[in-house]
C-alpha cells in the first residue's frame, strides 16, 4: 500500500493542484480556439498545447520542466530567452512580404507610424497602474500587434513576463476581427467609409530589390536596437524580390518560420505557468493588451482622417485600422467592413500597405523602448 | 485608340484572333513624324513600341552602323517589350511617316497576361527585326535569348 | 509606486513622445525616400554605372565644347529640285569620308549642304544609288561610280 501511495504521489495527480488545472484549462481553451474555431492556429495550437507541456505537474530536480537547466524544453526555450526565435520569423515573413503596395502608396506608410500610439499609450498605463518601466515596456509592445516583437522585447526587458504578454498579444491578434470593427465604425461615417481609393501605380523590380537596402539602413541607423528584426525582415524580403535567392527565399519562408514558430509558441506556452499567468499582473496584461489594440487602432484611423485634411486625393480611413501589424488579419477586417457598406469597394490591397508599414513601425519602437529602458 | 480592322493591315498581327486584335486596338494610337525628326533616342527608357504605316527610316548606332527601313509594316522600338528596356538606337525619319504606336508597359501586360497572344506577337517581332542585316540580327538574337 | 508620479519618476512622458516621433520620423524619412524612386529609376533606367559616372562628370565639371565651325555664309543649301547636283554633292562628301562610309555622319555632314538631306539621302536608297552592306555600313552602287567618274 505505502508502495502504491508513492508511486501516486509521484504521478501528476497526486502534484497537482488547482492551478495546474486552471492552466490546463486555459491550454485547452487555446487549442479549441485554434482548432475549432482557427483563430490563429498556426499559433494558437503550439501555444495552446505548450501550456499543457508546461503545467504537467513533475518533480523539480529532474530536467523535465522549462526552467530546469539541461532539460530538453529549456534548451529548446534558449531561442526565445535570448531573442533568437523572433529575427528568424522575421526573416520568413520577410520573404512573405510584398512590399509593392507600401511602394506604390508611399504615403500610406505614416497610418503604420500612427498605430504605433498603442504601444506609447500603453506603456504611460503601465507605468500608471504600478508595472516597472522593463516591465511597462514589454506590454507596451503588445500595441504592436506584432507576436514576435513582443517575445523579442520582453525577452530582453521583463523575461519573466514572457509567458502572458506572448499568449495576451498572440490572442489579441486572433481577436483583431473582433476588437477592431466597433472602434472602426464608431470613428468613421458612412461617407468617410465609402471613399472609393485609385489604382496604385506599378513598382518596378529594381525599386522592390532596392527598398530593402535602403530601408533597413534607414531604420537601423535610425534605431540600431532594432537590427536584429529589421535586419532579418529585409533581409527575407531580398533574398525573395531580387530572384536569383529562390531556393533560400522558399527555405526562409517554409522551412524556417514553420520550425521556429513550432518552437517558439510550444516553450512559449510551456513557459506559461500557473504562479506567473494566475496573478493581478497578468489581468492587468491582458487588461492593458486589449486597451492597447483599440488605442492602436484608433490612432491609425484618426489619423488617417487627418491626413484626409490636408491631402487632396482621399484615404478610406477604415485602412488607417490596418496600421496595427497583425498581418494579413486586419487588412481583412478593413476589406471586410469596406466592403460590407459597398460590395465594390476594394480596400485590401490599399489596406496592405499600412499593414507592412505597422510591422516596421512596431520594431522601430521595440528597438527604441530598448534602447531607453534597457 | 483605333479601330481594330486597322491592324489587319499589318503582316506582325495577322495571326491574331479577333478578341486580342480588339485589346491591341485599345491602346493603339496614330502618330505622324516630319522628315528629319528623331522619335528615338538610343539609350531612353523604351516606352513605346512602333508599326510603321507609311514612310521610310533609319536607324543609326552608336558606332556609327546604320541600317533603313522603308515602307508599310516595319517595326521599331521594340525595345520596349524586351528587357533591357531601353533604346538600341536612334531612329530618324527619312521622309514624313506615320505610324501605328502602342505604350510599351501595356503591351507588355497584354503580352505577359495573354500568353498565346503574346507568342504571337513575340515571334513576329522576333522574324521581322532577325531578318534585318545580320550585325543587327546576331544582337537582336542575343536580346531575345535574354543572353549577356 | 504607481499614478503619475511613477511616469514622471520613470520619464515615462518624455519616453513616449521621443519614441512615437522616432517611429514617425523613420517612417515618414521612409515614405519621403520612396517617393524619390520612380523619378530616380526612370532616370538610371539603361544607363550603366559608367554612363552615370559620365552624367555626374559633366553636370558638375562641364567641358566647354569648342565652338561649331561656321558655315560658310556665301554657300547655299542646295534644293531638292536639283537631285543631280544633290547627289554630286554626297559623293564629294563620301569621296571625303571614304567607302564605305557611316550613313549618320554623311547625313550629318549633308545638313549644312542640302536643304532635304534626308529625303535625298532616301531618295538615292531607294533607288539603288546607294547600298547597305551586312555591316551596318554604305557605299555607293558599282555602276553609278563608273558613270560619274570624269
Amino acid at each position: 500500500m505505502e508502495l502504491l501511495a508513492n508511486f501516486f504521489h509521484n504521478t501528476g495527480f497526486g502534484m497537482a493542484d488547482y492551478r495546474h488545472l486552471i492552466m490546463i484549462a486555459v491550454g485547452l481553451f487555446f487549442l479549441y480556439l485554434g482548432i475549432a474555431k482557427h483563430y490563429e492556429p498556426l499559433l494558437l495550437v503550439p501555444i495552446g498545447f505548450g501550456i499543457l507541456v508546461g503545467n504537467i505537474p513533475v518533480f523539480k530536480g529532474l530536467g523535465l520542466g522549462i526552467y530546469e537547466e539541461g532539460s530538453v524544453l529549456n534548451y529548446l526555450y534558449f531561442g526565445v530567452r535570448k531573442g533568437i526565435y523572433p529575427p528568424l520569423i522575421f526573416l520568413g515573413i520577410g520573404a512573405m512580404t510584398d512590399f509593392s503596395t507600401l511602394l506604390a502608396r508611399p504615403r500610406l506608410v505614416l497610418l503604420g507610424a500612427a498605430a504605433q500610439v498603442g504601444i506609447f499609450a500603453t506603456f504611460l498605463s503601465a507605468l500608471f497602474l504600478g508595472f516597472v518601466p522593463k516591465e511597462a515596456a514589454s506590454i507596451g509592445i503588445i500595441g504592436g500587434a506584432d507576436g514576435p516583437t513582443a517575445i523579442f522585447l520582453s525577452a530582453q526587458l521583463a523575461p519573466h513576463l514572457v509567458g502572458p504578454i506572448a499568449i495576451a498579444a498572440y490572442s489579441y491578434m486572433a481577436l483583431v476581427p473582433v476588437i477592431q470593427p466597433p472602434i472602426m465604425k464608431l470613428l468613421t461615417t458612412r461617407g468617410e467609409r465609402l471613399i472609393k481609393m485609385g489604382d496604385p501605380r506599378e513598382v518596378s523590380k529594381p525599386e522592390r530589390i532596392i527598398f530593402p537596402i535602403l530601408a533597413f539602413l534607414l531604420c537601423c541607423f535610425l534605431a540600431p536596437a532594432a537590427l536584429p528584426l529589421l535586419g532579418m525582415l529585409f533581409f527575407g524580403n531580398l533574398l525573395k524580390e531580387c530572384l536569383v535567392t529562390d531556393r533560400l527565399s522558399q527555405t526562409a519562408r517554409t522551412a524556417v518560420i514553420d520550425t521556429v514558430t513550432i518552437v517558439l509558441g510550444l516553450t512559449v506556452g510551456a513557459s506559461t505557468q500557473a504562479d506567473v499567468f494566475l496573478t493581478a499582473k497578468s489581468v492587468g496584461i491582458f487588461v492593458l493588451g486589449a486597451c492597447s489594440f483599440m488605442v492602436a487602432t484608433a490612432g491609425g484611423v484618426l489619423f488617417a482622417k487627418l491626413m484626409n485634411v490636408f491631402f487632396r486625393e482621399k484615404i478610406n480611413p477604415l485602412i488607417g485600422a490596418a496600421g496595427v501589424s497583425a498581418v494579413p488579419d486586419s487588412a481583412r477586417v478593413v476589406q471586410m467592413i469596406g466592403n460590407h457598406e459597398d460590395p465594390s469597394n476594394y480596400l485590401l490591397m490599399h489596406a496592405m500597405a499600412p499593414n507592412i508599414a505597422g510591422v516596421i513601425g512596431s520594431a522601430i519602437a521595440a528597438g527604441v523602448l530598448w534602447s531607453f529602458i534597457g | 485608340m483605333i479601330p481594330a480592322q486597322e491592324l489587319r493591315k499589318y503582316d506582325i498581327f495577322l495571326d491574331l484572333e479577333p478578341n486580342e486584335l480588339a485589346a491591341l486596338a485599345k491602346i493603339a494610337d496614330v502618330v505622324h513624324a516630319s522628315e528629319g525628326e528623331t522619335i528615338i533616342n538610343e539609350g531612353q527608357p523604351a516606352r513605346t513600341f512602333y508599326v510603321m504605316d507609311q514612310g521610310n527610316l533609319m536607324v543609326a548606332f552608336k558606332d556609327g552602323r546604320a541600317l533603313t527601313l522603308h515602307g508599310h509594316g516595319e517595326v521599331v522600338g521594340w525595345s520596349a517589350i524586351i528587357h533591357p528596356t531601353h533604346y538600341a538606337g536612334d531612329v530618324i525619319c527619312l521622309t514624313d511617316c506615320s505610324f501605328i504606336s502602342f505604350p510599351g508597359s501595356e503591351l507588355l501586360r497584354l503580352i505577359q497576361s495573354n500568353v498565346a497572344m503574346g507568342t504571337k506577337i513575340m515571334r513576329m517581332v522576333s522574324e521581322r527585326v532577325a531578318n534585318r542585316i545580320p550585325f543587327l540580327a546576331e544582337a537582336v538574337r542575343r536580346r531575345l535569348k535574354g543572353g549577356r | 509606486m504607481g499614478g503619475f508620479s511613477a511616469i514622471n519618476a520613470a520619464s515615462g512622458w518624455l519616453i513616449a513622445a521621443l519614441g512615437i516621433s522616432i517611429v514617425f520620423f523613420g517612417l515618414a524619412s521612409l515614405a519621403f525616400i520612396i517617393t524619390l524612386f520612380p523619378h530616380v529609376f526612370d532616370r538610371l533606367n539603361g544607363q550603366t554605372p559608367k554612363s552615370i559616372v559620365i552624367t555626374l562628370r559633366d553636370r558638375f565639371y562641364p567641358v566647354k565644347k569648342p565652338p561649331a565651325p561656321a558655315t560658310p555664309v556665301a554657300e547655299e543649301r542646295l534644293e531638292e529640285k536639283d537631285p543631280d547636283e544633290a547627289e554630286e554633292s554626297l559623293r564629294l562628301l563620301t569621296a571625303h569620308l571614304g567607302e564605305p562610309f557611316k550613313l549618320p555622319r554623311l547625313l550629318m555632314l549633308a545638313e549644312h549642304r542640302l536643304a532635304r538631306p534626308h529625303s535625298t539621302i532616301c531618295r538615292l536608297i531607294l533607288s539603288g544609288k546607294i547600298l547597305g552592306e551586312p555591316d551596318g555600313l554604305f557605299r555607293w552602287a558599282k555602276g553609278d561610280e563608273e558613270e560619274s567618274s570624269p
